[in-house]
């Protein structure tokens, strides 16, 4: 399909050259401030339940957006996780073609809403099978930060 | 046929330069604290308005989507609104439509501002606001308008600094007696004066702090209100206008904006003379000549004659006609959005008697609160009966 462009190029018009130079320091809040210290000091993932509603959310929050309730009972998940989901990515966000695919996962808990999108450490994806059960592989301690690159990647359990 | 609308919660987080709370938790303190108030539920609204500035403050984009879980928004009809600063007046206006329609008896209205994540300074959020060609090569910020809209103002009518001065010791003085606010303290003209010049003639103490923090307050239609207080506050008038952001064509002395954002008011809530039939008010104060800009464009003093209100006592809490009793955005903080609607929380407490320490002396029964925002372009006016 042909593309027509007023201006094919853009030094037909005087045009003028900015950034908006923008940087952020986020914070992780509440409820995210205790997630991220429990994986960085014991390598697990925080999940908070609610009190009425009796879901289980991963990560965990500081209420249920359903019941509208803070949710006090916060406790590391134990079960390893399951892939809902896969994809291999073979460009990369500016549209660049890369060496070798990366398998992205969305892992699940057993009867927890939510999940940690994340790398899944296999070498091709046919030897990924949705359902398949995984556990995260993470940073020694003594490097683990409390940030997402804590968890290098999920890995298939044997 | 246009429905009456009440206002019957309200509630708001602590505001501070910076919190741990991200914005959907801010929110959701906020919206839960209006709920509680309100003696509702989540499952008891029908609808729900989010308030929020630009999406270049938190770092979101998409932030009214973003916020959705802390505004309890979900699987309703949802809205974000978005008029600059005026936006957290704008948000109960919002609401308003959503129950005056007839659409909704029950309406949650959440105005949320995160300025903290944005560095080096919140104010880069405007860089891009300005004219491209004409105006950011130079650098441009907010604050040289606002500085040459305060020295038209005083040039105009010969108003002297220390008289605007009078406006950021009222209000932070006020502030004193707010649990949330972020900056109250008594302090003198003399400090004002002698604080640190930003872009003269707006020094360090004319100003408001950049804030996060979040407000909120419940709508709803007559018939549920009277079901569920014995004291509604009727939000009985609404009223918005945008200039264009052709702001070098503005008058600088005057915001005709709020003029007409409150005229619309007032025709609806039946004032026909706004200065014997306020008894509160709460306008916009990012800056202290501001608060007198603004005093005049809702016809609460003549041109020119609004620092005589502080002067004078008459807008002091004690006095005839009490402007910002809060604290304003001056003392309180100023998270952009959730600013303008803690001025409208703040006249729901003061006509329901529950303003604590900072209750008002006179009977009051009529309040408007009013924000002004954008490129600097728009005036969003509310008018509230008890
Ligand atoms: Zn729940």
């Amino acid at each position: 399909m042909p593309v027509f462009e007023k201006l094919s190029q853009s030094s037909q018009a005087r045009h003028w050259n900015d950034s908006i130079p923008l940087e952020y320091h986020y914070t992780a809040g509440v409820a995210g401030e205790e997630f991220r210290r429990e994986l960085r000091d014991n390598g697990r993932f925080l999940a908070a339940k609610c009190s009425k509603c009796k879901s289980t959310y991963v990560p965990a929050r500081l209420f249920c957006p359903q019941c509208f309730i803070e949710m006090k009972d916060m406790f590391p998940i134990n079960n390893p996780g399951y892939v809902q989901s896969f994809t291999a990515v073979d460009r990369s966000r500016d549209g660049s073609k890369a060496e070798h695919p990366t398998i992205v996962a969305l892992v699940r808990f057993e009867s927890a809403k939510g999940g940690i999108i994340h790398r899944l450490q296999v070498d091709r994806s046919d030897q990924v099978v949705l359902g398949m059960r995984v556990h995260p592989l993470l940073k020694d301690k003594f490097s683990r930060t409390g940030a997402l690159d804590d968890i290098l990647a999920f890995k298939p359990l044997e | 046929m246009r429905r009456r609308v009440a206002i019957i919660g309200a509630g708001m987080t602590l505001f501070r330069r910076r919190m741990l709370e991200t914005g959907k938790e801010l929110s959701f303190e906020a919206a839960k604290m209006a709920l509680d108030a309100a003696g509702l539920t989540l499952k008891d609204i029908e609808s729900v308005v989010e308030g929020s500035a630009p999406d270049a403050f938190d770092g979101v984009h998409m932030k009214g989507e973003y916020l959705i879980d802390g505004s309890g928004g979900i699987g309703k009809p949802y809205q974000r609104v978005y008029v600059g600063g005026g936006t957290g007046v704008f948000t109960p206006v919002a609401g308003w439509w959503n129950v005056a329609s007839g659409l909704y008896d029950t309406c949650l209205c959440v105005a949320e501002e995160k300025m903290s994540p944005l560095h080096p300074h919140p104010q880069y959020a405007f860089w891009s606001i300005f004219d491209q060609i004409l105006e950011r090569p130079l650098g441009t910020t907010l604050l040289w308008i606002f500085s040459l809209e305060m020295r038209r103002y005083m040039h105009k009518y010969g108003i002297k600094e220390e008289e605007i001065a009078e406006v950021a010791v009222k209000n932070k003085g006020n502030a004193v007696d707010h649990p949330c606010a972020q900056l109250g303290a008594k302090i003198t003209v003399d400090d004002v004066m002698r604080s640190e010049p930003i872009c003269s003639p707006v020094k360090r103490l004319d100003v408001s702090p950049p804030s996060d923090g979040a407000a909120a307050v419940i709508l709803a239609s007559e018939k549920v209100a009277k079901k569920l207080t014995d004291q509604p506050v009727w939000l009985d008038g609404v009223g918005w206008t945008l200039d264009s952001t052709h702001w070098t064509n503005r008058d600088l002395a005057y915001p005709e904006y709020v003029e007409k954002a409150a005229k619309m008011a007032y025709k609806m809530a039946g004032i026909k003379n706004p200065r014997k039939e306020i008894d509160i008010a709460e306008p916009y104060d990012p800056f202290d000549y501001k608060e007198l800009h603004h005093l005049e464009g809702l016809q609460l003093a003549g041109k020119g004659e609004a620092p005589k209100l502080a002067i004078e006592g008459v807008s002091q809490r004690d006095g005839d006609m009490p402007v910002c009793p809060s604290g304003g955005l001056l003392g309180v903080g100023n998270p952009i959005a959730a600013a303008g609607m803690m001025k409208v929380c703040e006249c729901f407490w003061q006509l329901r008697g529950e303003a604590g320490k900072r209750q008002v002396k006179k009977d009051a029964h009529t309040a408007v609160a009013q924000a002004w925002g954008d490129l600097m372009q728009v005036g969003t006016v509310t008018v509230m009966r008890s």
